[in-house]
């Protein structure tokens, strides 16, 4: 082993400028697991698991309900449904229905 | 033929490939939707009716349309009540090392037709071991549920019932099955085949295990057949759809080897009858149901389950011919015979057992 490969360099210890942090990944978003529904006429007919009574999603919530057959991002909600559904999404995930996707 | 509306029965057979009756070309008047409505109410019916709704195939005005969506919701909302009681009740008698499985409404729902909306219940029923019972009624009641009707007598659930009735603290029923029919057939069922030829349903991320298919076939056609005096038009509906799934000759071997075919037969004729479907569908166990020919000791049988004279007394009378073993019908006997006193009957119920026993006697 050569002296210098253990030797401390002299002088303040300069640290080098972190990189940006990589750009985390948006959120994807699923139907919670264990939530039971139906379609109904008039929307969907949801129950989430924590004790509470069934809902039903109508217009754009029983949309967005169905457009998470397969997980998807806000981006990709609101490409597939024309306009931005984020308040919906919030909505569904205030009420327990909907969770992040793995 | 049948006391249901022709647009009852049309809209029983609806999306069946072999369906022959037409739907209602224009809205109903008044008088034939509020009877359309009393039926899909008492048949449960108020799924087939959405979907013929949702796919333009059934006029309405706007006032039945609000009516039908109304009926929907409501059976839908029951739906997944009844679900999440069928989820807690498992977890409950897993959590002691049992193992139901899952029948009718719930479990013929998600694997036999398209959407599970179209196929509304209004209770849980759950199957057992035998010796599974006592511990799953013990379970259920400590979590609130009481029993709809006491036992006769100490080991009668678990030895000749065919199950047990519960209500549980939401107001749901849940029944508890040792066997899946009343009376004779439900002695027929080989109660082991059953538990061995169980596959799975994922529900709301849980697993439970339900029926095999040709065992949820033959579920069905009991039920249809022997369930209440007039067969409920969902359940021949189930009949038929399950059929029209590819049922294939194999039930028809099981069927025999529990002796019940005359059963099945008359459940499959009888739905094809009444759904007005086309004979030549269904296939080779459609044929063979109508070429069927019911022997007089099976017709005997089969009549104590229809008609005015049906009775429990008269049921569970004439099931002592098929309760295995004298030592088992001298129990069965001494347990209908001197019940506890609390679940006496009255003196007129046996009179009536016996009198409709003595109209079919033992062949």
């Amino acid at each position: 082993m050569s002296p210098a490969a253990c030797t401390r360099p002299r002088g303040p210890a300069v640290t080098p400028p972190e990189p940006p942090p990589p750009e985390a990944p948006p959120a994807r978003w699923q139907r919670r697991t264990s939530v039971l529904w139906r379609h109904t006429l008039g929307g969907v007919v949801a129950l989430a698991p924590t004790p509470a009574d069934p809902c039903l999603l109508r217009g754009e919530a029983g949309k967005v309900w169905d457009l998470l057959a397969t997980a998807g991002t806000a981006d990709e909600l609101e490409e597939a449904g024309g306009h931005d559904l984020g308040p919906v999404l919030d909505h569904l995930l205030e009420l327990g229905m909907v969770e992040p996707a793995p | 033929m049948t006391g249901h509306s022709p647009a009852a029965r049309s809209l029983t057979s609806y999306g069946l490939a072999a369906a022959t009756l037409p739907p209602p070309s224009q809205a109903l008047d008044e008088r034939a939707w509020r009877r359309l409505m009393d039926e899909v109410g008492h048949q449960r019916l108020s799924g087939l009716l959405a979907w013929a709704i949702g796919d333009r195939c059934l006029p309405t005005t706007d006032e039945q349309l609000a009516e039908a969506v109304d009926a929907h919701h409501d059976a839908c909302v029951l739906a997944v009540l009844l679900e999440r009681e069928l989820l807690e009740a498992t977890a409950r008698l897993r959590h002691v090392g049992l193992a139901p499985v899952v029948l009718k409404g719930p479990a013929v729902a998600h694997t036999a037709y398209p959407d599970p909306a179209i196929r509304p219940f209004a209770d849980v029923d759950l199957l057992l071991p035998a010796e599974q019972m006592d511990t799953a009624v013990a379970v259920l009641t400590a979590a609130g549920g009481i029993r709809r009707y006491p036992e006769p007598r100490p080991g009668y659930d678990r030895r000749f019932g065919k199950g047990v009735s519960l209500r549980m603290p939401s107001g749901a029923e849940l029944d508890l099955h040792r066997t899946l029919a009343p009376g004779y057939f439900g002695f027929r069922v080989d109660l082991p085949h059953l538990f061995a030829t169980t596959t799975t349903l994922d529900l709301a991320g849980c697993r439970l295990r339900v029926l095999g298919p040709t065992e949820r076939l033959l579920h069905a056609c009991l039920h249809a057949v022997l369930g209440d005096r007039e067969p409920r038009l969902l359940a021949l509906r189930d009949v038929a759809q399950l059929v029209s799934a590819g049922a294939a000759l194999p039930v028809v071997h099981q069927a025999r080897a529990w002796c019940i075919e005359s059963v099945v037969a008359e459940a499959i004729t009888t739905s094809w009858q009444i759904l007005g479907l086309r004979p030549d569908a269904g296939g080779d166990i459609v044929a063979w149901a109508h070429s069927y020919r019911c022997g007089r000791r099976q017709r005997r049988h089969l009549d104590r389950y229809h008609g005015p004279q049906r009775s429990s007394a008269s049921l569970s009378i004439g099931a002592l011919g098929a309760v295995p073993g004298w030592t088992g019908k001298l129990a069965y006997g001494l347990d209908l015979a001197f019940p506890r006193r609390s679940v006496r009957p009255p003196l007129e119920r046996w009179r009536r057992g016996v009198r409709s026993l003595l109209a079919h006697p033992r062949p």
